[in-house]
Order: C-alpha cells, then structure tokens, then sequence
C-alpha cells in the first residue's frame, strides 16, 4: 500500500493540472481495497459497491485539498470509511431490523442443548454465523468500525485511528469496548469451544 | 509474581498491539490466572464468526468502477469555486429563489384572489418548481456538509470558499423554512432549522479555521444526524417530483 503512494501523489498532481483521465490510474488502484473497506462496513455487497462509487465521486471533487499530511492512500480510505458510515446511518431503520434478527440467532443458539451432535451445530454454523454477524450491528458505530477494520482487515489500531480521525489511544478504546460486548454476545459459542 | 495483567492488556496482545509482548508471553508461562484468561480470550475472539469475506471482485474492477464515474466527474471548472460566487452567479440563484418562493406562495396564500398574470402557472408547475428549488438547495447542503464532514484536520484550514456558501445557503434556507412553516409542515421545517444552525456555524467561524473548531463543527454534523435527514428529505423530495406531474394532489412540501 504504501509503495504506491509516491506515485499517487504524482497522479493527483497531473489531475489537478488538468489531467482528468489521471484520476483512472487512482481508481483502478485503490478499488479493490475501497471495496473491501466499504464491505466491513456496510456488510452487504451491493451497498458496498455504491459506496465505492461515492467515495471516488467524493475524492475528486475534494482533490484539491488533499494536502499531503497523510498519505493519498489513507485519505482515500477516510473518505471510503465517512461514505460508508453515511451509508449505513440512512440505511439506519432496515439495520434496526436485522439487529432484531441477530438476538433472534442468539436465542436460537442458546436454545440448543449442550450435548447436541456436532453435525447439527454444523448445519447451524453457517446461519448461526451469519446472524451472529449481525450482532456487529449492536455496537456502536465507531466500536463496530473499529473493531471490524482491527479484527478483519488486520489494520493497526493507529492506521484506524487515522481513518476515523481519532487518537489510538481513541481507537484502542473503542476495540476494547467492542471486545467487551461482543464476547458477552458470544459467549454461548465459546461454551462450545 | 503477584501482578496479573489487565483484559485490556490481553486483549492488546491478542491483536499484536502490546507495546512489550515478549515480556508477556514470558509472564504467561509462569503466571497459570493470566494464561487462563489469555486462553479464554483468544479462544473467544477467534470463535467470533465476523462478517462474511468481501466477495472478490475482478481484476477489471477498477476498470468497471471507472467506467461508471466517468461520465458523473465534475467537469474542471467546478473546481473554481471562485466562478461559484460570481455576482451574476449570485443574482440568478437569488432571483430564481424569489421566483420560486413567489410562485409558491401565489398558488398557496392568494388562489381566491384573481392572479394578475395573464397565464398563471398551474398548481403542478409551482409544485415542481418548488420541489427543483428544494432538492436544489439539499443537494448544496449536502455537499458543503460533505466536504467539511470530511474536511482534514491538524493545523488551521482555509474554509472562506465553504462559508460564502453557507451565507447563500442560509439565505435560501430561510426562505424554505419559512414556506414549509407556513404549509404546516413541522417537520420538514424542524429539519430545515437543524441545517440553518449548522450553515450559521459554518459561515460564523473565523476563515482560518482551527483543527479544534473543525472538529467541533463536525461533531456538531455527526451528533445531529443532519446528513442522514438532508438525504432522506432528499429521496422524498425526489419521489414528490417523480410523482408530481401525474398527481397533481400534493400541497406539502
């Protein structure tokens, strides 16, 4: 990632002289990893997909005032990252629906008996970790953020705290809380670990 | 050894963030309560299914995702934003604002009245009029919102352009506010009010402004929901003038 970025800083340069077909060069290179930004936050694959396109539309009509303090890369995915919470804070009142979904997967998983066979928590597992992904959704928005770039993507907690424009100390506290609930939410699967 | 280590700070061994792992690792060897609850964290973190793997996506993705920005690229000059506030600029957003409270009002406070126009625009068109006038005005809000919600912080920034903007919105804001007031729609005016604030902070703020006040700004945008409001009016909005020509039975806003 951060090999590209000299070269990024070259592209933006040649845009903001003029160049708008340079802008291509920026696009083709960091989509991929738009995408899967806006995946972990979003969750859905569709929405994930818009939100690469604002998130482009966005960057270049604010080109003009990336100013090199951090990497091309990380401005990008900051954008990447505010479009996706936007996202999800319209998409707000059908998640509320999917977190209702998410205790619903819960009780049902709580709902087995501790001795049942092994193949029928297999048959569970799938939908059960599914749903329980959902549970994700109960955070908050900054702790599911947090916690998803950290768990998932594997970013450092000061990397994150660069895209949400908060400290690390911030951003570590925002994991530790979602560590917190998420291991109360969970804590019927690791029984059965 | 007597001291244990904190679930915080297992919890940053765990993600390879410690700051003096080795150090804890060997602490866990002998310390059997800390490795315990080590153990059962790890086993807890790793039994957390997470989200589903990004779907892959082609090696012609970035292509594809070209091609569909391509043609919605603002052309070059809508990087002056100089061009943006020039008096004729000014004039024809304000005359149109006029034009469309005008129209709006026409229709709504003097239908028993004769209208002195010769052809009088119909109910349909005002609405219409009204309707482009106010997702207009959303959209702008929208995008300064955007752009200062993701305005980078750390030393001062130059956001004279973003408050030139906002006085004009603020103006045009009023305008709406005071319509939707009027036509009784209390909620549509309550978000309207929400934006005004915001713009009037906006515009209120000293031009250089400091790291510390952009961030307040911003939380202020954050904390208030304000985008998510500005975007489902705006779909509604969008729907009204979708439906408007055919219904002819809307007077709200």
């Amino acid at each position: 990632m951060r090999q590209m970025d000299a070269s990024d800083e070259v592209t933006v340069e040649g845009i903001l002289a003029g160049d708008r077909e340079q802008f291509r060069t920026l696009v083709e290179r960091h989509s991929h990893r738009v995408f899967r930004l806006a995946f972990r936050i979003t969750g859905r694959e569709q929405d994930a997909e818009e939100v690469v396109q604002e998130t482009f539309l966005r960057a270049y009509r604010q080109l003009k005032r990336f100013e090199s303090r951090s990497t091309f890369s990380t401005w990008l995915y900051r954008i990447a990252v505010n479009c996706a919470l936007d996202w999800m804070r319209k998409e707000k009142r059908y998640r509320n629906r999917d977190i209702s979904s998410a205790e619903e997967a819960v009780d049902v998983l709580e709902a087995l008996p501790d001795g049942a066979p092994q193949a029928d928590r297999m048959v569970f597992s799938e939908d059960v970790r599914k749903k329980l992904g959902l549970a994700l959704q109960t955070l908050g928005e900054k702790e599911r953020t947090v916690f998803m770039l950290r768990h998932e993507e594997e970013m450092s907690l000061r990397e994150i705290g660069d895209l949400l424009q908060i400290s690390e100390n911030a951003a570590k506290h925002c994991l530790f809380r979602a560590v917190r609930k998420l291991r109360q939410e969970f804590q019927p699967l690791v029984k059965t670990g | 050894m007597n001291l244990h280590y904190s679930e915080e700070e297992l919890i940053l061994l765990f993600y390879r963030e410690s700051d003096a792992p080795e150090g804890m690792a060997a602490h866990l060897k002998d310390c059997e309560p800390c490795r315990v609850q080590y153990e059962e964290l790890a086993a807890g973190l790793k039994s957390i299914p997470g989200a589903e793997e990004p779907p892959r996506r082609s090696e012609s993705y970035g292509t594809q995702v070209w091609a569909k920005i391509r043609e919605q690229l603002p052309e070059e000059r809508s990087f002056d934003w100089k061009s943006v506030f020039l008096p004729r600029r000014l004039a024809a957003v304000g005359a149109m604002a006029a034009l469309v409270f005008f129209a709006f009002m026409l229709g709504r406070v003097s239908r028993p009245v004769k209208s002195p126009m010769d052809q009088p625009l119909s109910q349909q068109d005002r609405q219409r009029i009204l309707l482009a006038g106010i997702g207009n005005h959303l959209d702008g809000s929208q995008r300064l919102l955007l752009e200062i919600e993701n305005a980078q912080t750390g030393g001062s920034l130059d956001i004279s352009n973003e408050q030139r903007r906002a006085e004009d919105l603020v103006e045009s804001n009023r305008l709406y506010r005071q319509v939707a007031l009027r036509s009784g729609d209390v909620r549509v005016a309550g978000v309207l009010d929400d934006l005004e604030r915001v713009l009037l902070e906006i515009a209120n703020s000293p031009s250089q402004i400091a790291s510390a006040d952009l961030g307040d700004i911003q939380r202020q945008i954050e904390n208030q929901g304000i985008l998510f409001k500005l975007r489902v009016m705006d779909d509604q909005i969008h729907q009204r003038e979708a439906q408007s020509p055919g219904s002819g039975n809307r007077s709200r806003i």
